[in-house]
């Protein structure tokens, strides 16, 4: 119960802390001091007492889209492994319903993009679909794999890696790089997105919102917030020891999903945006990470039959 | 069974009395009969699905001498499809034709009902003659619905084209069965059994037997006729044959698995290949696609391969005796069968709509039809999001138990085969965002922006029946996306027929939990949905309201819809990556000069089967028949050599066998 509270709680703050810590490394690394910490949480407040102006062209779907897409994206964070791997919410298959979930919410963020009639959120949105057609076989193949080793079905279960051996460490190392691959492109950081760009038509999460404002603007960049925290959910449920107690394990996870940042934040003081056309090489990345942990986990099962 | 057998009588009541009824009434009286005759036999089949099968034999003369038509639990799951996609389609079909006042369409409406009539006999007939009697009935009645607009070159050829195809399948299928009745020695499906005995001759049997089968279902590469036959008929039988017709070719895939039993493992992993190719490449092509009814064929040709690679993952686990591949698989495959009927008519429906409403089916003529048509925009966004496999509607429930059956199933499989499993799983994730993609575009070009046509710009929803038709099929989308568990009870029940390893019925109850579960979770969902969209309306009027403005265009304000995003522009990042592979024909005119006066892009689709596989086919055998030209010279003298040869011919025979 303590746990799902935990996992509630950090739903609400730990997003926008990971933007926070992102947005200070980046700032320190350009010999700035940045904004405080929590400064995208108190952005939403403020977007949230703000009114709107919406385009003459857009239709009911511009409307629902941004609180439906909040709504699936947070009953996603809900199946999502927490604390101690402890889920909210859990039955077999949950991951799948996790995931069709935030499909969902994309599916509406893309015709809501397409809803305004604006040739740059149509070219937004095109890049954005395209991008999760290369991302999501990989996690469904990485979870398969999971799944194929550990008999698992539900959320938690599957990511519960044995303590030692070969396989585990295969899973935990391409896991780790998968999701954090994953978390820039869904989270449209650099070296696929910059969400500090200027210029719309270089932009790709940024421009399908252009016509988004108060409320709405508010529950979208939450949602944007929420998936990357997502990817730092997995990763942890992937790294934390099985045998954690309670207490290091509520401490541990929100020092995995900063840690996450952070590293977010190293790669992009670093690392220059990828041309937009070179981006799908990069993407491709995450499935062969996906393919090298299945071919490990078929090699370690005791070979082809 | 006697209710099945009085719908089928009324279904061919409708049919003919509607040829007496004057032609005003005429439609409505054929509407009426046909929707009680299907109801009739729809509650045939509920009752069968609760208490087990039930068969009736009639005795004729030579040749056909007994017919036996049996409702057993697969043949009832696909009666009630039959039926329920029936009663939308002649609701919706009612109001369609209501468009056509100056056509008499007595034939129409008797092949309609000769269509779907023949669809419930295919589904119950046990032997070989009255199937292949009704399968060609079949095909024949959908020819004459697809030839509705004869007057169209497009038409006839995409008719000539189906009716070459439907009958290869045709003979393919005669080919199997005579092959099963050499070694059965009767024309029974049960006895067909017998072959199995022999086993690379069954799997050859069934090779050919299923490669018929796959060209009605319109697997890849056996597709070629769909995408230009759906789009060619009316969209109230695009609805059907996409919906409804092109799954007794799954029927036919069940049975015949069914009566022979545990499949080879190659037979397994033919089908498995087969539907993933037809899923993955489907969606593709219907990704490059600017004609919205050809764009939802080939999304037939995904789901025909979402259906197979459930089908698939079934015969494997019979194979390897694994418990949930085949129950899971199998109740997956069914239940997307159902679904796909759901969407599929309710898209094909759309389309129609939108086409009688804006005369042009080409989507970067169209946008902006959501002011204007709203209804028709709306259930059709309902259809997009359900044919995505998103939830909370009935495509993601199927999508659901596939999955679950690769997850539990893949540990169970012994060596490669758990890695087949797992990329299976990847590939359905694969077609599934793909699919996202190809709806999005065609829900955001269509409905959404502003009108790119003055054509676009003048539509409106259509009238109560085809918005009646569409809704129903909204309804049950509804009813099998929100409370999935009954409906996925029924289909294990089906399922549990397969030769299963341990019990059904155990192993189903706790999948029926867990969507119990999966139903709860999508009305909080909902509960979320409204509260969070309520916050913000809430939030919004306090804060000051909504002002309306144009669009944000860099501080342009006079955008025209000419400068809206296209589909083809929208799909472009995804054809720069796979355009090659499909054949997408592509040609740019550059800007020239200073001031350039013109510049043009436009690209083509081409199916690479069609290519490479049929327009060879085709020319191979004209140049083949060519050879023989000289037999028909048009000489009269040459003729009569050709009688004189045969009484010549024929004589010598005779004397020779006395």
């Amino acid at each position: 119960m303590v746990a799902h509270m935990l996992n509630i709680l950090f739903l609400l703050f730990l997003p926008f802390l990971m933007l926070g810590v992102m947005s200070r490394i980046k700032a320190l690394a350009g010999g700035r001091k940045g904004p405080p910490l929590l400064q995208p949480f108190f952005d939403m407040l403020k977007l949230l007492r703000k009114g709107a102006v919406v385009s003459r062209v857009t239709s009911w779907v511009f409307t629902v889209a941004p609180s439906l897409a909040l709504a699936a994206t947070l009953t996603a964070l809900l199946l999502a492994p927490g604390v101690g791997r402890a889920q909210v919410i859990s039955f077999d298959g949950d991951i799948v319903l996790c995931l069709y979930l935030l499909g969902l919410a994309k599916f509406f963020q893309l015709i809501s993009a397409l809803d305004t009639g604006s040739a740059f959120e149509g070219m937004g949105a095109g890049r954005e679909a395209l991008f999760s057609v290369i991302v999501e076989p990989s996690l469904f193949l990485f979870a398969g794999t999971l799944a194929l080793v550990s008999g698992a079905t539900s959320f938690g279960a599957l990511f519960t890696l044995a303590q030692s051996g070969a396989w585990p460490a295969v899973a935990a190392t391409t896991g780790t790089l998968l999701f954090f691959l994953l978390m820039l492109t869904e989270g449209c950081r650099i070296p696929v997105d910059d969400p500090n760009t200027h210029l719309e038509l270089t932009m790709i999460h940024e421009v399908m919102i252009l016509d988004n404002a108060g409320p709405d603007l508010a529950f979208l960049q939450y949602a944007a917030a929420l998936k990357m925290y997502l990817f730092a959910l997995l990763t942890a449920a992937l790294v934390l020891p099985v045998d954690l107690s309670p207490l290091p394990a509520a401490f541990a996870l929100p020092a995995v999903a900063l840690l996450c940042a952070a590293l977010a934040g190293i790669v992009e003081s670093l690392v220059a945006r990828f041309r937009i056309s070179h981006v799908p090489q990069f993407l491709f990345l995450t499935v062969a990470l996906a393919l090298i942990a299945l071919a490990a986990s078929v090699y370690f099962r005791g070979g082809v039959a | 069974m006697t209710l099945f057998l009085a719908g089928i009588l009324t279904l061919l009541a409708a049919g003919v009395f509607q040829a007496a009824t004057p032609r005003p009434a005429r439609i409505a009286c054929f509407a009426l009969l046909a929707v009680a005759g299907l109801l009739l036999a729809g509650a045939g089949a509920m009752t069968t699905l609760m208490n087990g099968a039930e068969s009736v034999l009639f005795a004729f003369p030579f040749p056909l001498e007994t017919v036996t038509l049996e409702l057993d639990a697969l043949s009832a799951f696909f009666v009630l499809v039959i039926s329920f996609g029936g009663i939308a389609g002649t609701i919706y079909g009612a109001g369609y034709l209501g468009g056509y006042p100056d056509r008499p369409l007595r034939g129409h409406l008797f092949a309609f009902a000769l269509f779907i009539l023949s669809m419930l006999l295919v589904v119950t007939a046990r032997e070989v003659l009255p199937f292949l009697f009704a399968w060609e009935l079949m095909s024949l009645s959908s020819l004459v619905l697809v030839f509705f607009d004869r007057r169209n070159d497009e038409v006839r050829d995409a008719t000539v084209n189906y009716f070459v195809a439907m009958h290869v399948a045709f003979a393919l299928i005669l080919t199997g069965f005579l092959l099963f009745m050499t070694r059965s020695g009767s024309g029974e499906f049960s006895s067909f059994a017998a072959a199995t005995a022999d086993g690379p001759f069954a799997e050859t049997a069934l090779l050919i037997l299923f490669a018929g089968f796959a060209i009605k279902a319109g697997f890849i590469p056996f597709h070629s006729w769909l995408p230009k036959a759906h789009p060619a008929a009316p969209s109230h039988v695009s609805g059907l044959m996409s919906g409804v017709m092109i799954k007794t070719g799954i029927y036919g895939i069940l049975r015949f698995t069914l009566i022979v039993g545990v499949p080879t493992t190659r037979l397994a992993l033919i089908v498995l290949a087969l539907a993933l190719l037809s899923a993955v490449v489907g969606v593709l092509y219907a990704l490059a696609q600017h004609d919205l009814k050809r764009l939802l064929a080939y999304h037939s040709v995904e789901n025909i391969g979402i259906i197979g690679i459930g089908i698939g993952l079934a015969m494997l686990g019979l194979r390897i005796g694994n418990g949930p591949l085949i129950l899971l698989g199998m109740a997956g495959a069914l239940l997307h069968v159902l679904n796909h009927a759901l969407f599929k008519g309710l898209l094909f429906y759309g389309a129609g709509a939108v086409y009688r409403a804006a005369h042009t089916r080409d989507i970067e003529k169209l946008g902006g039809l959501i002011g204007k048509m709203p209804a028709t925009a709306a259930l059709f966004i309902l259809g997009s999001v359900a044919i995505s496999g998103l939830p909370p509607l009935n495509g993601f429930i199927s999508e659901f138990v596939l999955y679950l059956a690769m997850f539990a199933g893949a540990p169970l499989a012994a060596g490669a085969f758990g890695a087949v499993v797992v990329l299976t799983a990847g590939s359905l994730a694969l077609t599934g965002i793909l699919a996202l993609y190809c709806f999005t575009k065609a829900c955001g070009i269509v409905f959404l922006g502003t009108p790119r046509s003055d054509a676009a710009d003048r539509a409106h929803d259509p009238g109560g029946a085809m918005l009646a038709g569409m809704a129903l099929l909204a309804l049950a989308i509804l009813a099998v996306g929100l409370l999935p568990a009954p409906f996925f009870a029924a289909v294990a029940t089906v399922a549990a027929t397969f030769p299963f390893p341990g019990d059904a019925a155990a192993q189903a109850a706790p999948i029926v939990a867990t969507l119990g579960t999966v139903s709860r979770v999508l009305v909080l969902f909902l509960s979320l949905f409204a509260f969070l969209y309520y916050m913000r309306s809430r939030l919004l009027a306090r804060n000051g309201g909504v002002a309306a403005d144009a669009t944000w265009g860099c501080g342009y304000r006079h955008a025209t819809a000419r400068m809206q995003y296209t589909a083809s522009s929208y799909v472009s990042p995804l054809m720069a990556l796979t355009g090659r592979l499909l054949g997408l024909h592509t040609h740019l005119e550059r800007p020239q000069g200073l001031f350039p006066a013109r510049t043009a892009f436009r690209s083509h689709p081409h199916d690479l089967v069609d290519a490479y596989l049929i327009a060879p086919g085709a020319k191979l055998i004209r140049y083949l028949f060519s050879l023989l030209r000289w037999v028909q010279s048009g000489d009269m003298a040459q003729y009569i050599l050709y009688g004189v040869l045969f009484l010549a011919a024929a004589l010598a025979w005779i004397m020779g066998g006395t």
